[in-house]
């Protein structure tokens, strides 16, 4: 019993000998068991998942809230899609792209479009970006210097943003990035191209303004 | 000194060079300090953007999702609607059963039928006593009476309250 007793209740209540079965199973016998009528299985399969999933919702979005949403509504929505799963892809890469086109949808229609601004982040950040720029952070307060790097992720375009998160957050392979954008791995690699640049540029830029902002106050003091 | 291209240090950064190319920028990468640090900025943007945070993957709210998860799917309809039919047996292939499908599809199918024969043949059924007055005006119309003199009759062409009647409009729009 102590085996199980990381099971959610939900398990507990269907039995646990599916659970354990499925536990050493790979994704193609769950989404076998998953078709068949066996939710246990698809339990399974969201708590494999739910870390890499939630994380990218969640740098994608930069809500807390609205990520959870996201990420619960691309696990529901590929339950009740899993009959079209054609196995040309990981079932992973499949998820990866339900959850993209859930938080693409989201920033679609969000009311709250907008980013913080460049200000803002200077403001916040100047000390730690100087710190990354000059390739410092690791012995830099790293809290810090996350928390930069994130707020000037959000204020990158989407298509940026998501290229970035599947290659850093999730380490996909170029071949299992263009699986999940649908595109080609030239595309993919181009697109990464641009996107680091602007994140580089961007933190460069942020540093450039904090020195001449830091050297303006000692100017006035 | 020739500096490599952006793409080139990325693609050593991201594990997507072969063994011979990866070498060669390995090389490169220790003589050439602007190369190096940026595969260094490169490294370090990915530590940070990989290291965990507050919200993502703590063990404690996993069990919480999981059943947010369970739970959406339990209510929702297209689950509802097959969970109805029953677990299969022996992790065998569910089979629709035949009645499940008549009222799904034959159901609506035989409705909408039923309301097209209605709409067809009701306007060719003979008037009945509990014709409305408009039904009775309309079939009391002989059929040499044309369209403009139905217009004028019902529009009153004999009423003189109006500075014009309509045949007087029309007799002024042909002059």
């Amino acid at each position: 019993m102590e085996q199980n007793s990381h099971l959610t209740s939900f398990e507990k209540e269907s039995g646990t000998a599916t659970v354990q079965l499925m536990e050493s199973d790979g994704d193609d016998e769950a989404v076998r068991r998953v078709r068949e009528g066996d939710r246990d299985a698809y339990a399974v399969i969201v708590r494999r998942y739910e870390a890499p999933i939630r994380r990218f919702c969640h740098r994608m979005l930069g809500e807390p809230h609205r990520a959870e949403d996201a990420a619960q509504e691309a696990f529901h929505a590929a339950f009740l899609r899993i009959d079209t799963f054609r196995g040309d892809s990981s079932f992973k890469t499949w998820l990866f792209r339900i959850a993209l086109n859930r938080c693409r949808d989201m920033l679609r229609y969000s009311a709250r479009r907008s980013t913080e601004s460049w200000e803002a982040i200077v403001e916040h950040g100047g000390h730690a970006a100087e710190a990354l720029a000059a390739v410092e952070a690791p012995g830099y307060a790293a809290v810090e210097a996350r928390d930069v790097l994130k707020r000037v992720l959000q204020s990158l375009p989407p298509e940026y943003r998501e290229v970035l998160l599947l290659r850093e957050l999730d380490d996909q392979s170029y071949q299992e990035m263009a699986e999940t954008l649908e595109c080609s791995v030239d595309a993919v690699k181009g697109r990464l191209k641009r996107a680091r640049a602007a994140l580089d540029g961007a933190l460069r830029h942020l540093c450039e303004e904090s020195t001449v902002r830091r050297s303006e106050e000692r100017e006035q003091s | 000194m020739n500096h490599l291209e952006p793409a080139e240090i990325e693609q050593f950064v991201d594990g997507e060079l072969d063994a011979a190319a990866s070498a060669a920028v390995r090389e490169h990468l220790q003589v050439c300090a602007a190369c190096r640090g940026y595969s260094e900025r490169l490294e370090t943007y990915g530590r940070l953007l990989r290291s965990p945070d507050a919200h993502a993957g703590a063990a404690a709210d996993t069990d919480e999702f999981v059943t947010a998860v369970m739970q959406r799917i339990a209510e929702s309809p297209a689950h509802l609607a097959a969970s109805k039919e029953g677990p299969a047996p022996n992790g065998s292939k569910r089979t629709r059963p035949l009645f499940l499908a008549c009222r799904d599809y034959l159901l609506p199918a035989f409705g909408a039928a039923f309301a097209i024969v209605i709409i067809i043949v009701r306007p060719l059924a003979p008037q009945s006593a509990t014709s409305t007055g408009s039904d009775q005006t309309h079939s009391s119309i002989p059929a040499s009476v044309t369209t403009r003199e139905l217009l004028l009759d019902g529009l009153g062409d004999n009423d003189s309250s109006g500075p014009f009647s309509f045949s007087e409009l029309l007799t002024l729009e042909g002059q």
